[in-house]
């Protein structure tokens, strides 16, 4: 007998509102382990209200959120990324007043153990653990190719590389669900095929589970195993990338009606 | 050593040390507090009424003010840490203006606004010095460790912080409640080395000249705070500069700080124990970790 | 007796609504509490005195005197202490800071000139109170009352049936919207502060004429924050609600248990709304969605 792959993140009849506007629409996502899997939909379509829902920035009004079937909707975005999940923003948010390192360091924070007086004390355990930190550091710099430009203030990055830092820190908390929010966007046709490897590196070398938001159908297509497609809020279609093109709703959605 | 010099380094030194918890809260952190002068003015009171009423030695009077800080700390902070960073700012501009008029009101103990006379000087230089320095070691370990990060990425982005996994409440309210024991341990130092305390030396005037130093010095660099806090403790006491004009100029400084070089002066320079070291023996080296510029 | 107590607590809620309305309003485009009101309102207060006392005049030019050199004042400072900072996109702490930094420096200053003497205007009205059935009322409390209403009910009309108004109550939701009603956003600015100074400049005139004038008069500017912050994030309408309540409350307590304690009741009241009811009156009334805590 085939094994089934485990339920990783579960939304349950998901519904969001602002004011009057319905952002999310009773969304049911199913999300196995191990996968590698995508969000598209036409812009304002609830994309990234989702994932602001599963990474705690919103407590939706109605449904459930679980993660490894522990309820997470109601937590803050803090314990939600001890639990294990880690995400990108769309319009990137380093911390500015962090170096390139720093900025990935500082995501490693969550997993140090030493308390606010042995920091202030500095004891031995604090430089122990501050030198694995700088380790860990190193190797997701290489893994987005970001090494030799520790030094460098965010800012003062190319666009593309800050979304490979973005990635990096997000990585840094070592999460086992890795939501990307439009991970290309702004992003040239070289730097594009540059990303979907790495983010394929990261599926398998580190084997996490990916969650992403894009508007490139050509990548989406690609590298995803499984698609859900939004509109107007809601979930319209839900499969693989080759059954997704030819459901006609989504065609529909699309092509505008 | 002249006593005078020996008096205003004194009080440079303790300036200094509630300059440092400033630092760590509204330049590291982001969080303009008003409140510090009224830890001054716990640490002061509370030394000065036990060792004046009840005959506690001062160092154990110290750490009494030092844990009455932190109680009071701990009771305003979890109210106001929730809030927005300016209604922070004017919570805290509340609980200085409250506990001035505490100390005016309850005259019983505190002689109301006469203040508390003849306190003896036991602080000396060296002491002063002493305790610096240590303050000044555990402020360059918060910013070096994963706290200075933490506080750092606080300051930039609080929901990005949050996202990466940091609890900033507790982050902030840890914080406050360390930069409140450097301002109970300067005050606890000052009422010990002029006498007599009175509510008026804990205006809210004297946390905006703590801001001041830090936005002159720079919110990220702790060299230029340092700089800053003596540069501008010292040259009005030998400028003899009335009270009024210097304010005045204080408030003109941060003025055009933030608008010129709101990174302060010392952007995010910092010296380091290595290239003092390299200096002393004529090895300069022509690159000393200067950082870019910008927020 | 309680008659007089609430027409005079009206009265001094209508200066508090005219210095609140200011302040909600430059909060609600640029989002900062703005402290340099404040200062305008001391500056005009100086300003309506040597005016009022080198010309001459009665009530009604100073006002008027009062309201430009506000305006006036607000545009300059915003040019001066907030645009550099805007335009490099600095964080909104930075604004607040520079704000408190201005009145700080304004208030120190005239300290430093002129010396922290109290000022008397002499008398714009004809008569000092007004005696009606037993009961009496300062005129200066009746014109205060009388022009803040008419200040008021004359911003409601520019809010809402003039372009500027409409633009400055869009740039509220969304600072970008007022470029797409073709209006340059700095011009937009600048006349929100002129707005806001106005109302400071005749808050500042009645303050002074009934308090006298002094460096700090602009401290009062804490009272106009209280009432922002209990009327709700920005809200006009809870704000001038909020600033009657307020004054109302106020005068209540110096009359009936003393003055020592009414700086601490307000701010009291300050700090229970802003835990319990973020929202403030306008949320209770469901005027706006603002929220006082950071969760985003």
């Amino acid at each position: 007998m085939k094994e089934q792959p485990k339920t990783l993140l579960q939304m349950n009849n998901v519904t969001m509102r602002f004011g009057g506007v319905v952002a999310v629409n009773g969304v049911n996502i199913n999300l196995s382990e191990g996968r590698l899997a995508g969000i598209i939909g036409p812009n304002g379509a609830g994309k990234t209200t989702v994932f602001n829902l599963i990474s705690g920035v919103y407590d939706p009004v109605e449904g459930d959120i679980r993660f490894r079937d522990q309820v997470i909707s109601g937590k803050s975005p803090s314990e939600i990324t001890h639990l294990g999940i880690a995400r990108t923003f769309q319009n990137i948010r380093l911390f500015k007043g962090l170096n390139v390192f720093d900025n990935v360091k500082m995501a490693t924070n969550c997993r140090t153990e030493y308390s606010f007086m042995e920091g202030v004390l500095g004891l031995p355990r604090v430089w122990r653990q501050e030198k694995e930190s700088a380790a860990e550091v190193e190797r997701y710099l290489e893994l987005v190719g970001l090494l030799g430009y520790e030094n460098t203030w965010p800012e003062n990055l190319a666009y593309g590389l800050q979304r490979k830092l973005e990635l990096a820190r997000a990585l840094a908390t070592k999460p086992a669900l890795l939501l990307l929010d439009e991970p290309a966007a702004g992003l040239n046709p070289t730097e594009i095929r540059e990303l979907m490897d790495i983010i394929r590196r990261i599926h398998k070398e580190l084997d996490m589970t990916i969650l992403l938001i894009e508007h490139h159908m050509d990548m989406v297509m690609d590298i995803c195993e499984e698609l859900w497609v939004m509109n107007f809020g809601k979930v319209i279609a839900n499969g693989d990338p080759e059954h997704i093109q030819r459901e006609p709703e989504v065609l529909r959605a699309y092509l505008g009606s | 050593m002249n006593s005078y010099l020996a008096s205003i380094l004194i009080f440079t030194g303790i300036n200094l040390i509630s300059v440092l918890g400033m630092f760590l809260l509204m330049g590291l952190t982001g969080l303009l507090s008003f409140g510090q002068v009224g830890f001054m003015a716990i640490g002061a009171y509370v030394t000065a009424i036990s060792y004046m009423r009840f005959g506690l030695p001062f160092g154990a009077g110290l750490l009494l003010g030092v844990g009455v800080s932190l109680l009071v700390g701990l009771v305003i902070g979890t109210v106001t840490l929730k809030l927005r960073n300016d209604y922070f700012a004017l919570a805290t501009y509340g609980f200085a203006e409250v506990i001035k008029n505490v100390l005016i009101y309850f005259s019983g103990y505190t002689g109301g606004s006469m203040g508390v006379f003849g306190i003896p000087a036991i602080v000396t230089l060296p002491m002063v010095i002493v305790i610096f320095l240590a303050a000044l070691v555990l402020c360059r370990n918060f910013k070096v460790s994963k706290l200075g990060r933490n506080s750092l990425a606080i300051r930039n982005d609080e929901l990005a912080a949050k996202v990466m996994g940091i609890n900033t409440f507790k982050q902030k309210l840890l914080v406050f409640l360390f930069s409140a024991v450097f301002g109970s341990v300067a005050g606890s130092l000052l009422a010990f080395s002029t006498y007599y305390i009175e509510p008026n030396m804990f205006n809210w005037s004297k946390s905006v000249e703590l801001i001041v130093i830090v936005f002159f010095g720079g919110i990220n660099s702790l060299t230029g705070v340092v700089f800053a806090g003596m540069a501008l403790t010292l040259l009005p006491e030998i400028l003899h500069f009335g009270a009024e004009w210097r304010m005045v100029i204080y408030t003109a400084i941060i003025i055009v700080t933030m608008i010129y070089r709101p990174t302060g002066l010392f952007g995010r320079w910092e010296l380091s124990l290595s290239q003092i070291l390299g200096w002393i023996k004529g090895r300069r080296k022509s690159a000393v970790g200067r950082g870019g510029q910008g927020a | 007796m309680l008659v007089q107590q609430i027409i005079n607590g009206l009265s001094l809620g209508s200066v508090y609504a005219l210095m609140a309305v200011g302040f909600a309003l430059v909060f609600s485009i640029l989002k900062f509490s703005n402290f340099s009101h404040g200062s305008v309102i001391m500056l005009s207060a100086y300003l309506g005195l040597w005016f009022s006392n080198r010309f001459d005049v009665g009530l009604f030019p100073t006002l008027l005197v009062c309201m430009i050199g506000g305006g006036t004042i607000a545009v300059i400072i915003e040019k001066i202490g907030f645009k550099p900072i805007r335009d490099k996109n600095g964080p909104l702490i930075y604004l607040f800071v520079s704000s408190i930094a201005i009145s700080m420096f304004l208030q120190y200053l005239m300290t430093a000139l002129l010396g922290g003497r109290f000022f008397m205007y002499r008398p714009l009205l004809k008569s000092s109170s007004w005696r009606f059935a037993g009961i009496t009322i300062p005129i200066v409390n009746l014109a205060m009352l009388a022009a803040s209403i008419v200040a008021l009910v004359f911003l409601l009309y520019v809010l809402y049936r003039t372009t500027i108004g409409i633009a400055i109550r869009a740039a509220a939701t969304d600072l970008s919207t007022p470029n797409l009603l073709g209006i340059n956003i700095n011009m937009l600015i600048s006349i929100t502060f002129f707005i806001s100074g106005a109302l400071a400049g005749i808050a500042g005139l009645f303050l002074g004429m009934s308090l006298n004038v002094y460096p700090q008069l602009g401290g009062l500017v804490l009272k106009a924050f209280v009432a922002t912050v209990v009327g709700g994030l920005g809200s006009l309408g809870g704000a001038v609600i909020a600033a009657f309540l307020l004054g109302l409350l106020e005068t209540m307590i110096t009359a009936y248990i003393g003055g020592a304690v009414t700086p601490m009741v307000s701010f009291t009241v300050m700090i229970l709304f802003l835990l319990f009811k973020p929202e403030g009156v306008a949320g209770l009334l469901g005027l706006s969605s603002g929220s006082a805590t950071q969760k985003l």
